[in-house]
């Protein structure tokens, strides 16, 4: 067994917190234009528009939870 | 309006032709908990189930900001820089406390209809008050957008988790895949829906296969007006499946995840929204002790500068 494991059963109330930011899928509501990122959300910004002539470009934040 | 418009998750950032450099800070406030079997490792070193939940739950603050530039070089390359961090402190309960920070250039380039991307994630992340993990990922991603502004988006993220020595056994390589569809206005009364799937691999470095998985999700969410207020739902499942039991004489270990975020949003000013937030996640292990609901309402004040 891992030590991670006994270190998460030994002191679990101390960890559980941790635990949930690994094993499980914590929920961090992603709203607005700015992300909450936190326990298990990752965000990445994809380019949707561009125009050289003029430079401007429009991009999109695309965000998912998970481990 | 970019600001108010954005309830799901996936934000769209669509001021960009008029101010390529933005920045936004967050205040939050807000009440946690997470409940979790109760369970104790004898002298034996053996582990017992005691009847009753532990709780973990209390209030918390926080402060976030997050910055985003491009720029375009040369003739067709697109480059970003994106940053942000956040701190969480929960006096009442400092296994709570939470801080992370990330950078992420990336470097894009259209394609006719659509474009590719290439970029990399570092973040940093602490927990309970102490260093946890460090992350280096790097990113694929392929989108197709639409004139009406919905789009298609694939990312690829292959990346490495360390962790302090006492933490090392969670060392990870991981690899994730995801495709997202996103419809804007698809309905008279909706501002947009979303759908996700998702799908990752993560290999224990260390060859512990109780610390290594697979991983499916399927997320939706929606969004709409209400008056002066933007709302929106959003659901989430997945399933996860571990290389090998915890324990000799348990079952292999498959955990089923479901969630639920509802958030509402009200515009005080040009450049200032309130918003107040739900949260759920509740997991079901075939391993008792990994059962776990976790939820969050918080009350947030975001300002763009």
């Amino acid at each position: 067994m891992s030590n991670y494991l006994r270190i998460v059963l030994s002191t679990s109330a101390a960890l559980a917190s941790l635990a949930g930011a690994l094993l499980f899928t914590p929920a961090t509501a992603s709203a607005g234009n700015t992300v909450s990122l936190g326990h298990g959300v990752k965000c990445y910004w994809v380019l949707v528009s561009s125009n050289p002539a003029t430079g401007s470009n429009v991009y999109t934040q695309v965000c998912r939870k998970g481990v | 309006m970019a600001a108010l418009g954005a309830l799901a998750s996936a934000a769209v950032y669509a001021d960009q032709t008029a101010s390529p450099t933005q920045l936004s800070t967050e205040l939050g406030w807000g009440y946690e908990s997470q409940t979790a079997p109760l369970l104790r490792l004898s002298a034996q070193g053996e582990f017992i189930s005691i009847d009753g939940l532990q709780r973990l739950h209390g209030p918390h603050a926080s402060v976030g900001v997050q910055g985003f530039t491009n720029w375009t070089a040369g003739d067709a390359w697109n480059v970003s820089l994106a940053a942000n961090a956040l701190v969480k402190r929960s006096p009442a309960s400092p296994d709570f406390d939470f801080s992370m920070g990330a950078f992420q250039p990336a470097l894009h380039i259209p394609i006719g209809a659509s474009s590719v991307g290439w970029g990399m994630t570092l973040q940093q992340i602490n927990v309970a008050g102490r260093p946890f993990r460090e992350s280096s990922a790097t990113q694929w991603d392929w989108t197709l957008p639409y004139a009406d502004g919905s789009h298609w988006a694939f990312v690829a993220d292959w990346g490495r988790n360390r962790h302090p020595q006492e933490l090392s056994d969670l060392d990870a390589n991981t690899l994730s895949l995801m495709l997202q569809r996103h419809w804007n206005n698809p309905f008279r009364a909706l501002q947009s829906v979303d759908v996700a799937l998702f799908s990752a691999r993560e290999h224990n470095a260390h060859g512990f296969d109780e610390l290594s998985h697979r991983s499916a999700m399927l997320s939706a969410s929606m969004q709409w007006s209400w008056g002066s207020t933007n709302w929106s739902i959003g659901a989430n499942w997945s399933t996860t499946r571990f290389d090998a039991s915890v324990f000799p004489d348990t079952p292999e270990r498959v955990d089923q995840s479901s969630g639920v975020d509802v958030a509402v949003e009200r515009a005080l000013t040009a450049r200032q929204t309130v918003l107040l937030e739900y949260s759920s996640v509740r997991n079901h292990s075939t391993i008792a002790m990994f059962d776990n609901h976790y939820q969050q309402v918080a009350l947030k004040l975001r300002s763009s500068w």
